[in-house]
């Protein structure tokens, strides 16, 4: 066997597809590395810049009072950028860099409307005249190049032989077909694994070298990982090529039929499923949302000043009602934002429940998930935005609560602490990121690759041990 | 001539990529054109929403100084054969005195999810590029290097003709072979088009869809001509198809 996938070996690296491959590989990731070295420094420096700015916002809202702070709230909480961002640029560039902690609405000559959360989109399309380009990212070289690369290794891996006659030979040793077939694989493997390796190598030489870019240990660990995806999604293709290789008699038949299964399955499949899916969703208009909004907020101020007006100015129960009006308002326009969130989510993921039928797509989101960008990821920062927002909450009723001089009404100044508070006291966003978390996300995913991995190459060997020579 | 052309016809359409060019594409293209019918239905009667919400905004306005008029882009029904930027760009734009619209100050109806713009949108245009352009080249790639291989071509070279005659032929039947699965799809998807009730061309459209095949018979003949100076280079069937495909990968 050993000797089978040797022979392979040296009959593939004296080729051209090995020479064509090693350099277009190389070329590719060298282009990834050095777009990376140049987009990514900036990139930091911008998230370190906007994060101090809200510090120091906060800072200033905390030194004055706090219901300052209570009606401000902390403002925009920032994604932290990848710095596996080279690996998969994928939808990172659909997803808004941050939450807004802050967002006000009305205010009156005596209320002022508390903060809620509110989730901005990013639409760069929407101003966007430049035609799409492809992001040379790890995810679009494994996806396409690499999967190609593969099926041009093993289209003519059995078809070819049996054109030359050699095939014949070698089974006339007493060698089993199996061993046969592995050997070939293996020889497959190594040879499109090699020119694969030296590009990552060359690629993470350069990226890891440069001063302006840290990788830490985790972020190898992720890589690792991505490597291991990669190496898994590439073993798919061998086994497909190995497949119809054995079916088809000629190796240009099999070549046309392979090009063809891999311009359905990675080119189309991913885009018509989408838009499949996405026709599927009907999410009314824009301004439905904002007219429910409006409505909910009239009838409540219509309520307050029904209410209001009976009560004499300045007693604690007029302040009651002052107070909770804001606080309703508040929690009933936070409740809004958050159903039209978690309502565009559901859509997202019935959209790539969908799409995961294409291999493509598997992979892509594999390496979005361990690279720490795209989709799954942007949940993930959603999730610490809402909790850090509860954070901020309990901290406002505890300050308020241990000072005995408070009436204990939020939402209007006089019925708050007016003791000062230290900024220092106030709890800060850290946007985190959890790889077991991303483990659960991705394991479906992993098992659906390893399944379509499993069925090709089993597939292969039955065609194999029954194909007449 | 004639012969040397038929000659090449018949080669080329007996053989099972012919076969293999016309079933993929013409699958692709119904399955693709029903999707985007339907796509163009949705965002046509969001149009319509639109502008019937603006109309009755404005007539329930009273004082027209403050008025603000909101004008509507209409979805092309050619954007189903190319779909450029007319699902990306805003598609509403307010009017008033004192602003002079520009392109950001265009607003967007139809969609409320933003993040379903990360899936990728295709039309029938994209399935030409792909496939039409992967086929000029598995057609081309044994063009020459095949007939060198097998012999032929010093048969057919010993005949009075000029080899100019045999690059023309084979350049001229090819083409053929390729065109007429792109008609055959392209018929299919207008027939499509003009069975659904909320699309109507008119003679302009057709002129338009006309120079579509144009400019994709000419994109082709590209590729073809790239895939025959491959093949004339070369001279083994294998290393021209390994270059063929590698050039395909890097430029599509």
């Amino acid at each position: 066997m050993w000797h089978i996938a040797k022979r392979e070996i040296y009959n593939n690296l004296n080729s051209l597809r090995f020479a064509l491959a090693t350099a277009l590989l190389l070329g590719l990731m060298l282009t990834n590395a050095v777009v990376h070295l140049r987009e990514h420094p900036e990139r930091v420096q911008r998230y370190r810049e906007r994060v101090s700015g809200h510090q120091n916002n906060i800072a200033a809202h905390a030194e004055s009072s706090l219901y300052d702070l209570a009606q401000e709230g902390p403002g925009y909480l920032y994604k932290k950028p990848s710095d596996l961002r080279f690996c998969a640029e994928g939808s990172e560039t659909f997803m808004s860099d941050r939450a807004q902690a802050g967002y006000h609405r009305w205010s009156t000559d005596t209320l002022k409307s508390f903060w809620i959360l509110a989730y901005p989109s990013a639409t760069p399309n929407r101003d966007n005249v430049r035609p799409d380009v492809t992001k040379v990212d790890w995810g679009f070289i494994i996806g396409y190049v690499l999967s190609l690369v593969a099926l041009l290794f093993t289209f003519d891996s059995i078809s070819g032989e049996r054109e030359r006659g050699t095939l014949r030979l070698t089974l006339s040793n007493p060698i089993p077909r199996h061993t046969v077939l592995i050997g070939k694989f293996l020889g497959a493997f190594i040879s499109v694994n090699i020119p694969f390796i030296l590009a990552v190598l060359v690629n993470l030489l350069v990226i890891s070298t440069s001063s302006g870019v840290h990788l830490d240990a985790e972020a190898w660990g992720r890589l690792g990982i991505i490597f291991c995806v990669a190496v898994l999604y590439t073993c798919l293709f061998l086994a497909l090529g190995m497949l119809v290789s054995a079916r088809v008699q000629r190796s240009a038949v099999s070549l046309v039929v392979l090009l063809l299964v891999w311009v359905v399955f990675v080119v189309f499949m991913p885009s018509t499923l989408a838009s499949i899916a996405g026709r599927s969703t009907s999410s009314g208009p824009t301004y439905d949302f904002s007219e429910r909004s409006w409505k909910l907020h009239e009838e409540l101020s219509s309520d307050y000043y029904s209410r209001r007006y009976k009560e004499p100015e300045d007693s604690t129960k007029g302040i009651e009602i002052d107070g909770a009006y804001v606080t309703k308002d508040a929690e009933q326009q936070e409740q809004l934002h958050e159903e039209r969130l978690n309502r565009r989510i559901a859509e997202v993921h019935r959209a790539r429940t969908i799409t995961r039928i294409s291999p493509v797509t598997i992979v892509q989101n594999l390496i979005e998930s361990f690279a720490g960008t795209g989709f799954e990821r942007h949940l993930q920062f959603l999730g610490n935005v809402q909790i850090y927002a509860r954070e901020f909450r309990t901290f406002i009723v505890d300050t308020d609560n241990a000072d005995p001089e408070s009436l204990h009404i939020f939402g209007v100044r006089t019925g708050m602490s007016q003791e000062p508070i230290s900024p220092e006291a106030v709890p800060k966003f850290e946007d985190t990121l959890n790889l077991s978390k991303d483990f659960n996300t991705a394991a479906m995913e992993l098992l659906l690759l390893t399944l379509f991995v499993l069925v090709l190459l089993s597939g292969a060997y039955l065609v194999f041990v029954r194909v007449e020579v | 001539m004639m012969t040397l052309i038929r000659r090449e016809l018949l080669d080329n359409l007996m053989t099972f990529r012919f076969a293999a060019a016309t079933f993929i594409m013409l699958l692709l293209v119904v399955a693709n054109t029903f999707v985007l019918i339907i796509d163009y239905e949705r965002r046509l009667a969001s149009h319509n929403d639109a502008v019937k919400m603006h109309q009755r905004q404005l007539q329930e306005k009273i004082t027209y100084s403050a008025g603000k008029v909101r004008v509507d882009r209409p979805p092309n029904p050619l954007s189903i054969f190319n779909v450029g930027f007319d699902k990306r760009l805003g598609n509403e734009v307010g009017v008033s005195h004192r602003l002079v619209p520009s392109l950001w100050d265009a607003g967007m109806h139809g969609s409320d999810n933003p993040f379903m713009d990360m899936f990728a949108s295709m039309d029938i245009v994209f399935i030409f590029e792909v496939i039409l352009s992967l086929f000029a080249l598995i057609f081309a790639y044994n063009a020459f290097a095949g007939e060198y291989e097998s012999g032929t071509l010093r048969l057919v070279l010993t005949h009075p003709i000029g080899r100019g005659k045999i690059l023309v032929a084979k350049y001229m039947s090819a083409m053929f072979c390729l065109i007429v699965p792109l008609l055959i799809s392209l018929l299919l998807a207008t027939i499509l088009l003009t069975t659904s009730t909320a699309i109507s061309l008119n003679s302009d459209d057709f002129l338009r869809i006309g120079g579509i095949i144009l400019t994709s018979v000419a994109y082709l003949s590209v590729f073809y001509l790239i895939g025959l100076l491959i093949s004339a280079a070369t001279r083994r069937t294998s290393t021209a198809l390994m270059l063929s495909m590698f050039v395909w990968g890097f430029w599509s």
